[in-house]
């Protein structure tokens, strides 16, 4: 069974470049294209790893990550930013929260998808 | 420092939980494995993500080995000790 990969991201392009990255590597690639339709795709699909954008309009990424967790506390995300100080201060007040995730630079991470899906070792795991 | 001695940074998210295991579970793999041989930095890319930018980090946690050369990245998956252990070019000692 392929692993499967929730990307929410508001911007097409690079929900298309997480297809095209994992979609041929053995990877259920499952898309949302804003917060509430992940949340929506996260019940239904329960991936196995989640990458999600920081900043999306409407519900934006800390808002999407904290009904992840209320969810699924083990899941994998990675929180896809700019590694700056000024987007980093919403991610360190939820990681005070308690919340956790792991962070992916944008847009040099986006060249290394599959060895970060590999890093988490999901292929030890069928879909959930 | 003495010849051989494993240079390496730890990148990762704040101090969190998570990150605070991360750094426990690694110190007691290099402990094993290379005994005081090694010099472990933490950085925290919240506080500090010039660094990561500046060693071309692209993910957390990322553990880099400076040291010896050639510089690896190793993204450091929870808990995969033949992962880190694959990066630094340990697997032969290894033992299970």
């Amino acid at each position: 069974m392929a692993k499967r990969v929730l990307v929410i991201d508001d911007v097409a392009a690079v929900r298309r470049a997480f297809e095209g990255a994992l979609g041929g590597m053995g990877y259920e690639v499952v898309t949302a294209a804003s917060g509430q339709e992940g949340i929506m795709a996260f019940d239904q699909y329960r991936p196995a790893l989640v990458f999600l954008d920081r900043h999306m309009p409407g519900l934006d990424g800390v808002e999407v990550l904290r009904a992840i967790r209320e969810r699924d506390r083990e899941v994998p995300v990675y929180m896809v930013t700019a590694f700056c100080r000024e987007f980093f201060q919403e991610l360190r007040a939820a990681a005070r929260e308690g919340l956790e995730f792991e962070l992916v630079r944008a847009p040099d991470g986006l060249d290394h998808l599959v060895e970060i899906a590999r890093a988490t070792r999901i292929g030890m795991m069928e879909a959930r | 420092m003495a010849a051989g001695t494993y240079v390496l940074i730890l990148f990762v998210t704040g101090e969190t939980p998570a990150s605070r295991r991360q750094v426990a579970e690694l110190e007691g793999l290099l402990d094993q494995e290379l005994g005081s041989h090694y010099q472990l930095s933490v950085v925290n890319v919240f506080r500090d993500p010039e660094a990561a930018v500046r060693y071309d980090v692209f993910a957390t946690p990322t553990l880099l080995k400076r040291l010896p050369e050639p510089v690896r990245r190793i993204l450091y998956g929870l808990r995969d000790r033949e992962r880190v252990l694959s990066g630094l070019e340990l697997e032969q000692t290894w033992s299970g």
